[in-house]
């Protein structure tokens, strides 16, 4: 009996190793080690600009954007209308989440590398968006995974503004990937770019470092990283309790990995931990967290049926539609959305609902709580 | 023989403009800030230009950067480097008509030129109650002498600016930048002639025990001015030469 006991615990906590959502300054570090001969990639926080002093391994962290206007505290902007901005594959009008290139206080994701001075190679780089003759570190997209709800296809891109306005576009996928979708830094510097991402979701993003040696001119590149950007409050949710290539599969809606019934979405939607096993229902009245509770109470003399839940405010644009139904049979079709509810505060993001049957609970009636991912939010 | 007398000249021009440089620093590359520190009760007002950053022709070295004196650090910007003003009136500010040139040192890195930033982050934001603000009180030096405008602006992920400080309707207390404690910004900063640029600005900040504090500053920037007669005449001689070096090699 031990053994299967000892592993069970061993398998919960690994399921339990969650990404840092980094909401500050950070920097993606593609450093050369000349002594191995090895590129490494981290990312830098904390600290000083030019010297975060947290580091994590990309595979650890998530980068992530909040769905709030960007006139609110957010991330989320319009697509403008002028065509050099098409890049970015949104609708002129469309949302547009852009982690940006100058500091709002939140997620500020740049590049930095720190080498010995004379590390990389001074060459001519033909490349229009920057010739010149530097010591280059090139970047290169090798691939964006996508895991969400959204139809159609999102989009990535990374660009910068420049003093006259116009955009130099370093990356897009709305065109595909190819040998452009890459990104010049020199030597020893810290930069920053506007990242955007045109659907609510997880972002895999792989890039791959590379360079020409000063020393004999050789070329020499890394292994692929994969940085990872939760966009959206669910998005964000799934990178704080799964990490890595997790998020995608483990961390995926529909997953449900600490295997007590309840999917990621409903584990999200009712407060619950999904790498925690749990089947309580919230405490009548008081309970910030726990599946809906179902009971029948008298009610002005009548038994009547009630469903009480926590939900999610619709201000945090949690990408979920609850929906409370009764029912006299189960069947299918039968499922009502009926009733009255009263609503309790919770906090800033959390709100109690108690929905009482309009029909009486004689001779039998059912409840439910039905929870929808969005494939999108009308604003 | 002439060849050789211009090549003369040539090497003349070079050691004069390493000559008038030789009091200060010339940043022609990499990163560095307009740095606001505090030392002993004072603010510490300097150039921190970071490793790699290119002084004098030479990449610093030092992990530490290397720290200068404001206006002790010249950061330059070639005359070839200028951009054509661009069209509509959001970039008025600017004080030059559509397709002027402008020379910018710019709020992203361009390897070519200094990339300069507002940097505060020695500084920890619980010792400051309020941002810091460093307001232009005075512009002077050659380029503004000759009527040179000069601004500071970012542009936003769409392109759009928004402008903090800029001349061209006189300078007033709204001509400035805020800058929280341990914060870091870039901006674009520009100028519409060529020459030297001394902006002096008044930075204020209140310390959270120490009470209100201030210190004035002067930095200077450079829009190098097109080369001389002179200097085209030595130039020209150096392009002859490399013309018949590369002639003879062929050959």
């Amino acid at each position: 009996m031990k053994k299967p006991l000892t592993f069970y615990l061993l398998l919960v906590c690994a399921k339990a190793l969650a990404a840092d959502l980094i909401t500050s300054h950070v920097d993606i570090r593609f450093n050369y080690q000349p002594a191995t001969d090895t590129w490494n990639c981290l990312l830098r926080y904390g600290g000083t600009f030019d010297n975060p002093s947290i580091e994590a391994g990309p595979e650890t962290v998530a980068l992530p954007a909040r769905d709030l206007l960007s006139t609110a505290f957010g991330e989320r902007y319009l697509q403008p209308p002028s065509a050099a901005y098409a890049f970015t594959g949104a609708a002129t009008g469309s949302p547009l989440w852009i982690l940006p290139q100058s500091d709002r206080g939140y997620t500020w994701p740049g590049f930095a590398n720190v080498q010995a001075v004379g590390t990389f190679l001074s060459y001519s780089n033909s490349d229009p968006r920057v010739n010149a003759t530097a010591k280059w570190l090139k970047i290169r997209l090798i691939g964006v995974e996508y895991s969400g709800a959204a139809t159609g296809l999102p989009q990535f891109s990374l660009w910068t503004t420049g003093s006259g306005g116009t955009p130099t576009v370093w990356m897009a996928t709305a065109d595909g990937i190819g040998p452009t979708d890459c990104y010049f830094t020199t030597e020893n510097t810290h930069s920053h770019l506007n990242w955007g991402f045109t659907a609510l979701g997880v972002y895999r993003v792989t890039m791959r470092s590379s360079a020409y040696l000063a020393s004999d001119s050789s070329f020499v590149e890394g292994t692929d990283q994969t940085v990872t950007f939760a966009i959206g409050t669910f998005a964000a949710w799934r990178a704080t309790h799964f990490s890595g290539a997790d998020i995608v599969t483990l961390g995926d809606a529909l997953s449900n990995p600490d295997a007590d019934g309840s999917s990621n979405l409903l584990e999200y939607a009712f407060n619950t931990d999904p790498n925690v096993p749990g089947t309580t229902m919230m405490l009548a009245g008081t309970g910030t967290a726990g599946l809906p509770l179902v009971r029948v109470e008298n009610l002005g003399g009548q038994d009547r049926l009630t469903v009480e839940f926590v939900r999610r405010k619709s201000s945090t644009n949690p990408q979920i539609v609850y929906a409370p139904e009764f029912s006299s049979t189960l069947a299918t079709g039968d499922w009502q959305a009926m009733g009255t509810s009263t609503v309790t505060s919770l906090d800033a993001n959390w709100e109690r609902v108690k929905v009482t049957d309009s029909v009486a609970a004689a001779p039998r009636r059912f409840a439910r709580v039905r929870v929808t991912l969005q494939t999108s939010i009308s604003y | 023989m002439k060849i050789q007398k211009l090549a003369i000249l040539a090497a003349a021009s070079v050691a004069i403009s390493f000559n008038s440089a030789s009091a200060q620093a010339i940043w022609t590359a990499g990163h560095g800030d307009l740095g606001i520190g505090y030392d002993a009760g004072d603010l510490d007002l300097h150039v921190h230009l970071h490793t790699g950053a290119t002084v004098d022709n030479v990449a610093i070295t030092d992990l530490d950067g290397a720290e200068y004196a404001p206006g002790d650090a010249l950061p330059q910007i070639p005359f070839a480097k200028s951009l054509a003003r661009p069209p509509g009136e959001t970039w008025d500010f600017f004080g030059v008509s559509s397709g002027q040139p402008v020379w910018i040192f710019p709020q992203t890195e361009d390897s070519e030129l200094p990339f300069i930033g507002f940097g505060a982050e020695e500084l920890a934001p619980g010792d400051w109650s309020t941002p810091f603000t460093i307001t232009l009180t005075g512009l002077a030096g050659s380029g503004a002498t000759a009527g040179g405008k000069f601004s500071v602006y970012q542009t936003d992920i769409f392109g759009t600016p928004t402008v903090s400080i800029q001349t061209t309707d006189g300078i007033t207390g709204a001509d400035a930048v805020t800058l929280a404690a341990g914060g870091h910004a870039h901006y674009n900063i520009a100028f519409t002639q060529p020459g030297i640029y001394e902006a002096t600005f008044h930075i204020t900040g209140n310390h959270t025990v120490d009470g209100a504090k201030s210190a004035d500053a002067t930095y200077k920037f450079e829009v190098v001015p097109e080369p001389a007669s002179f200097a085209l005449l030595a130039l020209g001689g150096g392009a002859f030469l490399l013309r018949r070096w590369r002639t003879s090699k062929i050959v």
